[in-house]
């Protein structure tokens, strides 16, 4: 990877904060362009660390719209016509090349599945957190990881679909982890949660984790059977129990601030230097790049 | 006018040569006089051997209101309930096969027979339930022991909340051990270790059976009086047997056991009723051809066949494909419910990253 130094960076606009569209023209007029073309008018984007993601990647976003680093590039993908996971297609792709690819795509499949109390409440076992709610419908692990990879299956073909468009070392970040308390939930939610008809009960914060931590166990065993390098919660941001520290949380029912998008991109630079150095964890792969079809 | 004989006059179905369905498989009707009708107020359950799931699927798509006392969490998309067996019956028992395995199910159920029996180990190291191997797995033995607890309590309200039990029988043919505790499957099958020194095969008499189906019968209406019986037998042949003899010789001597059994049954209790599927699946008038190519599986026309009989006795006026009434309010309405749930959280959290995305003052 190429030495870049902030000094380098052009400040203005913000090299690090991309762009959806190739120009400033409405996003149906791209769309609408072949890709050929469109190459013609702006040839693909060179980039060290290419991070793409949802919601999420708005804790890097905001780091890097204050401190560029011009290492880093990020997308946000904005809601469009189509759900933003739709957007992730080879079409965006090609109009980056990067060195290394970050997804910090999905991350809320947890959440819809107990984020907001089920109108059955359930708790199941999930040995890394050993508490159980007896007076709950006990449910069989099975049945709740078969749930959780049918909520990330679009997810999983996005994050699979970075790894093999590129070719490149590519790392997924999981989302920060669930905030223990219902009353900053109830705060945040609460009106969301009404004015969709729902009683805003919130799961219990353990069973929330256990949720949590076992889509991650899918995601990271996805990730390790692709050569992806998986990136878990970020140590520094934990509280005694795992969830969310109090100092990394905003105003937010499920999302972490700015600090913990700092955090994850100092691990992102430790995977970019020992990928420079020959040691990451899961180098390049021999992975051909994906043909786009689009 | 008086009669010459005996048989002068009898109504056609008595007589083989005019009954319908010699010359038209089709027509065979061998069903006559049910001792009740089926409402559509009324709550159907369905238990029994393999031939019991179709019979609950076509009741269940005709509109019958199906009891489902033991639904998936409801997270699970109704699919993914269906691949863990939820629905497939009442409760989720697996097969019963024999009238000793639903008696000992009822019976365990109201903590009246405890066998003391744990999980049993799959060859794949999961764990599952001696009583259902093929139902669920589990990962651990107190995972094992909540969903096992889970069920009885929802076969108790199965007993508890039915209309009529329409139960299949299957099997003579069982295999025990010391605890006298009835398994679906033999040991070593689907779970569990095969000992010959403690594991015995057992084939239930005639006798033995009626008295398990009276017992079961009588533990049902004494927590539900009201409660009717519906009786069949699969016509499904015996996949393999534990006597050393022809697994056909084995599967008429297990037949003919239950159909008289079911007969003696019914014949003795105006709440119990026979249906003749049995005998439409194999009557000589169908040439077999309601058999699948393994001579053992009975096919879609076959099914369609048994429940138009049975919707036109049961259901009068209604006829296949036709709604005697709304299908179970409850099972449906429940994932109708989650689904919303989880429609409503999705919008919830599109919103959030909406904002999330949008807003770059909530840091």
């Amino acid at each position: 990877m190429a030495a870049v130094t902030k000094s380098d960076a052009v400040t203005t606009p913000n090299p690090c904060i991309l762009d959806a569209k190739t120009i400033d023209w409405s996003a149906d007029m791209e769309k609408r362009l072949p890709r050929m073309v469109l190459r013609g008018l702006k040839p693909a984007r060179k980039l060290p660390v290419f991070v793409i993601g949802l919601s999420h990647t708005r804790s890097v976003y905001d780091v890097l719209k204050d401190d560029p680093d011009p290492r880093f590039g990020v997308l946000l993908i904005p809601k469009g016509k189509r759900s933003r996971l739709d957007e992730i297609s080879p079409r965006l792709l090609s109009r980056f090349e990067p060195e290394i690819a970050v997804s910090m795509i999905g991350g809320n499949e947890h959440n819809l599945l107990g984020l907001i109390e089920q109108p059955e409440p359930f708790d199941f076992e999930e040995p890394s957190v050993p508490i159980m709610f007896e007076d709950r419908r006990i449910v069989p692990r099975a049945q709740v990881r078969a749930m959780l990879n049918l909520m990330l299956t679009g997810m999983l073909s996005k994050v699979r679909l970075l790894k093999r468009f590129y070719g490149k070392p590519t790392v997924h970040v999981a989302s920060p982890p669930p905030i223990p308390d219902n009353e900053h939930l109830a705060q945040h939610l609460g009106a969301f949660a009404k004015s969709a008809g729902l009683e805003p009960r919130f799961t219990p914060a353990p069973i929330r984790l256990k949720l949590y931590r076992m889509g991650n166990q899918i995601v990271k065993e996805m990730c390790e059977a692709e050569g992806i390098h998986f990136i878990g919660p970020m140590e520094e941001a934990l509280d005694e129990n795992g969830f969310l520290a109090a100092p990394y949380r905003k105003a937010d029912p499920t999302h972490a601030n700015a600090r913990y998008g700092a955090h994850v991109l100092d691990a992102l630079r430790a995977y970019a230097d020992a990928v420079s150095a020959g040691g990451a964890p899961h180098p390049a792969r021999v992975t051909p790049p994906l043909e786009s079809t689009s | 006018m008086t009669q010459r004989h005996p048989y002068e006059g009898i109504a056609y179905y008595r007589n083989w040569r005019r009954a319908a369905g010699v010359a038209n498989h089709t027509e065979l009707d061998p069903m006559v006089n049910p001792k009740f009708a089926i409402l559509p107020s009324d709550k159907v359950a369905t238990s029994g051997s393999c031939f019991a799931q179709h019979v609950a699927r076509h009741l269940k798509a005709n509109g019958f209101n199906i009891l489902i006392a033991e639904e998936g969490p409801s997270f699970l998309t109704a699919p993914l309930a269906r691949e863990f067996q939820y629905g497939v019956y009442a409760t989720r028992s697996g097969n019963i096969y024999t009238s000793r395995q639903l008696r000992q199910l009822l019976e365990r159920a109201y903590g009246l027979f405890d066998p003391g029996i744990g999980a049993w180990t799959r060859e794949d190291g999961m764990l599952c339930d001696p009583f259902r191997p093929q139902v669920a797995t589990y990962e651990s033995e107190s995972e094992f022991r909540a969903d096992r607890a889970f069920h009885l309590a929802k076969v108790r309200e199965m007993v508890e909340n039915l209309s009529v039990f329409v139960f299949t029988l299957g099997l003579t043919e069982a295999w025990t051990d010391e605890t006298g505790a009835i398994y679906p499957l033999a040991p070593g099958v689907a779970g569990g270790t095969y000992d010959p020194t403690r594991h015995r095969f057992l084939n239930f008499s005639v006798d033995e059976v009626v008295d398990d189906l009276r017992a079961a019968i009588a533990f049902i209406k004494a927590r539900n009086p009201s409660v009717k019986f519906v009786l069949t037998v699969s016509p499904v042949p015996l996949m393999a047997t534990g006597i050393d003899r022809h697994v056909l010789v084995s599967t008429t001597h297990s037949k003919a056991i239950l159909r008289v059994a079911a007969q003696a049954t019914a014949d003795a209790d105006d709440a119990v009723d026979y249906f003749p599927s049995y005998e439409i699946i194999t009557a000589p008038h169908t040439r077999g051809r309601y058999f699948g190519p393994d001579a053992r599986s009975v096919n879609e026309a076959g099914v369609n066949h048994v429940m138009r009989v049975f919707l036109k006795h049961y259901a009068p006026g209604a006829t296949s494909g036709a709604r005697p009434g709304k299908a179970a309010a409850g099972p449906k309405a429940a994932r109708g419910a989650s689904a919303r749930h989880t429609k409503a959280v999705e919008d919830i959290v599109e919103v959030l990253c909406d904002e999330e995305a949008l807003d770059d003052t909530r840091r």
